[in-house]
């Protein structure tokens, strides 16, 4: 029988289905996963192994460090709960209250979205901040503001990246060996290029076959386009995720990317795929961007929301000073869940109205206007053609 | 004990879990580390191998001794330092005594981080082969140094005494980097390993323009030099890349010296190849002298002098300049299109003026501008006697 909310937005969906809850959604969530592992698996396991450039118990150690990401977060929050709540200091106790708390994601999300050579110890802190400080101290599952994986991630990346870059990098055993690859994930080479050249950005990969199944230099599990695809056909099948918000966010992307390419004297196609299919946008906008807790629960502020991640990643790719773009704009972005989902509930329940309209207005200026700047300042980047608008000299 | 097992287990069963998979996974992780820096290693290794056959083992060695020394950048844009990076030596099977060496130079070309790597065939003391590291100089002038470019470095005796490099047009700066680099190295490896480096006693009297407008087309500067225990006097024209062309006074020198007044003539700073005579023309009395400034083609003036030959006419300016846009606005005034900055600057040499200012915003053209104008007023006095 369908259940009718009464009141305003946002409605929460509710069901009288046994099979359909929290539950079957993070254990869907976590059917998703499992491509993106068993390809980290392969790319930076199975396959160095057959190349002849690591050991066959160094062939497991990407299942290990993923592995070891979910524990630790798990033992991570089985400590806080012990600690902190007298009622969980049995076996049982806490095995229950981890089971319906999800414990094992942070970490997992977050080893895999590092570097296969972070240190352990590295990894460890990683998971603390994503676990405690972005899970547990706001109330544990459910309560979170930020994701906590990429909150994990965000700690490590500014405050320890040089650590992971002494004890290895991104690269795994076959992929040092290569000359043309020069040490450099794709983006990084980005991050350094002064034009946009297919040579430099995507040839020394192979060709963007390559960056669509993710045989490229990058993180540990997040380089496969074509994982994550299949990982967002099952979230979509299964119902866990609405289908337009990876749509919008990656479209958001490629079209941007696709306007600075035009501006800077390229207009292939190719640079938009090679935006959409390099870092982490990929896995961002099918893991992350549609994490249900963080993110605002109303269709069109899910949609509003998408947009707002396309338009900063491309500002903090292109403009920033980091390769990568997607972690910040979502972590960004997660602190304007609630007013988006609010503003965007009486948009939905009123229309638009003269009361809604100011809102709705100020939603889409700001998304044109970051879009916009962004584009423009990329495309001026890479371009001898400056067609920055200066405006009384606040934008150079 | 069961009460406080009871009270502390499962924290402390947690707190072990926690350890253990710091431990296990540290020394795991550590493990993964080590691999991945030996194969690196191997990496480099084999790259430094395949610049010397037959190599077969290569070790960098600690330079006791590092040699510094400045040499002249292209275009005249002052010294540069080149520092030795790194330097291996290679061997062949199990022998300890090296073959070759490998110097790993930090250059300038057009920019900064040139970085070159350069073997040296101990044997015969020749370039075994050259290997770019490292640059950002820019692509589509970098592009043109293709294996052609490389090829003249193979087998290069040493004891050459300029070492020079040809250059390839339109990548001068970045072909200059390797001859930097190389005298560098060679300089290292006279240090590291005895090698004598071949000199003459030479003393450069002077460089200067060649005024004659029926040589100086093809032969732009001349050097006037004294060399060898003995104090041989001779007065040579060189060409535009300063080496020998012809002979002004004096008896033909040997080969060997004629590559040394190469060496010293480029490095002496009084001309520049980048400002030279293109063409007079006595009956019309047009003198077109082109000077590089920020375009690749440079910057060409056709003056016409007066009939008594001490003063300018007129001129016609072809040029492809560009400016900086930004300084525009911030020195209140606009540059606008080439050749407003020419012009400007030949407008005040014919006013008389006895400093001819550069122009803000174009300060590359400026000094080309100036270099131009210097010349021609030396032609000028030169020819018709004119001030």
């Amino acid at each position: 029988m369908a259940r009718f909310a009464n009141g305003k937005a946002p409605f929460l969906r509710m069901s009288d289905a046994r099979d359909y809850g929290t539950g079957v959604i993070q254990r869907d969530f976590m059917i998703a996963l499992v491509p993106l592992i068993l390809f980290a698996f392969y790319k930076n396991g199975v396959q160095v192994y057959l190349d002849g450039n690591i050991a066959f118990a160094e062939m497991f150690y990407p299942i290990f460090f993923i592995l070891a990401g979910g524990f630790m977060s798990t033992l991570l929050e089985g400590l806080y709960f012990t600690i902190t709540d007298k009622s969980v200091r049995t076996m049982k106790a806490l095995g229950m209250k981890l089971k319906t708390s999800y414990a094992a994601i942070p970490g997992l999300l977050l080893a895999m979205i590092v570097p296969l050579y972070t240190p352990i110890w590295v990894l460890i802190f990683g998971c603390i901040v994503a676990t405690l400080v972005g899970k547990m101290i706001f109330g544990g599952f459910g309560y979170n503001t930020w994701n906590p994986a990429l909150l994990g991630y965000v700690a490590i990346a500014f405050t320890l990246y040089g650590v992971i870059n002494d004890a290895g990098g991104a690269l795994n055993a076959s992929e040092v060996l290569v000359d043309a690859v020069g040490g450099a994930t794709p983006l990084g080479v980005l991050a350094g290029a002064d034009a946009i050249s297919y040579a430099t950005l995507v040839a020394p990969y192979g060709t963007l076959w390559n960056f669509f199944i993710g045989t490229i230099p990058g993180a540990l599990a997040e380089t496969s386009a074509l994982a994550c695809l299949i990982a967002y056909a099952w979230l979509v099948f299964r119902k866990v995720i609405k289908w337009y918000v990876p749509a919008v966010f990656v479209g958001t992307v490629f079209v941007l990317s696709w306007l600075i390419g035009v501006i800077a004297g390229e207009p292939g196609i190719w640079f938009p795929l090679y935006s959409i299919f390099s870092g982490g946008l990929m896995f961002g906008a099918v893991l992350m961007a549609t994490e249900p807790v963080t993110t605002p629960r109303n269709p069109l502020g899910k949609l509003f929301f998408a947009l707002f991640l396309g338009v900063f990643t491309v500002l903090f790719r292109f403009v920033g000073n980091l390769p990568e773009g997607v972690a910040t704009a979502i972590l960004f972005m997660n602190i304007f869940t609630l007013p988006i989902d609010n503003w965007t509930a009486i948009i939905r329940s009123e229309g638009l109205n003269k009361k809604s309209w100011g809102r709705f207005a100020i939603l889409v200026a700001l998304i044109l206007f970051i879009a916009l700047y962004g584009v423009l300042k990329a495309g001026g980047t890479y371009s001898a053609a400056i067609l920055l608008p200066q405006i009384g000299g606040l934008i150079r | 004990m069961k009460l406080l097992v009871q009270k502390y287990g499962l924290l402390a069963g947690i707190i072990a879990m926690f350890t253990l998979v710091f431990a296990l996974g540290g020394a795991y992780s550590r493990y993964m580390t080590a691999q991945i820096d030996t194969r690196a290693g191997e990496g480099a290794n084999a790259e430094w191998l395949a610049m010397f056959e037959g190599a077969t083992r290569v070790e960098e060695f600690i330079i006791a001794d590092i040699v510094q020394k400045t040499y002249p950048l292209a275009g005249d844009r002052g010294d540069f330092t080149p520092t030795i990076l790194a330097a291996y030596k290679l061997y062949e099977g199990d022998v300890n005594t090296a073959v070759g060496v490998i110097y790993v130079v930090e250059s300038y070309g057009k920019f900064a981080g040139v970085q070159i790597a350069f073997a040296f065939d101990r044997a015969t003391d020749t370039v075994a082969s050259v290997r770019v590291i490292a640059q950002s100089e820019t692509p589509s002038y970098y592009g043109t140094l293709g294996t052609s470019f490389l090829a003249q470095f193979e087998d290069k005796p040493l004891a050459d005494i300029a070492l020079m490099v040809d250059a390839v047009a339109g990548a001068t700066y970045s072909s200059k980097s390797f001859e930097i680099a190389l005298l560098c190295a060679r300089e290292q490896y006279a240090a590291d390993f005895g090698f004598d480096i071949p000199s003459i006693v030479m003393s450069l009297n002077a460089v200067t323009y060649n005024f004659d407008p029926d040589t100086f087309e093809t032969m732009p500067f001349i050097a006037d030099v004294t060399y060898g225990e003995d104090d041989v006097h001779v007065v040579v024209y060189l060409d535009a890349a300063f080496a020998y062309a012809g002979l002004v006074s004096g008896t033909e020198p040997e080969n060997d010296v004629k590559l040394a007044i190469q060496a010293y003539a480029s490095g002496a700073g009084t001309v520049s190849a980048n400002v030279l005579f293109v063409e007079y023309d006595a009956e019309s009395r047009e003198l077109v002298i082109r000077s590089r400034g920020y375009s690749a083609e440079g910057i060409t003036v056709t003056f016409t002098l007066n009939a008594t030959l001490d003063g300018i006419e007129s001129y016609e300016v072809d040029s492809d300049e560009s400016y900086h846009e930004d300084y525009n606005e911030l020195y209140n005034h606009d540059l606008g299109e080439a050749p407003y900055v020419e012009e400007n600057m030949i407008d005040q040499y014919l006013d008389g003026a006895i400093t001819i200012d550069g122009i803000a915003g174009a300060s590359v053209t400026s000094a080309a501008m100036q270099k131009m104008l210097v010349l021609l007023d030396q032609f000028v006095t030169a020819i018709g006697g004119g001030d």
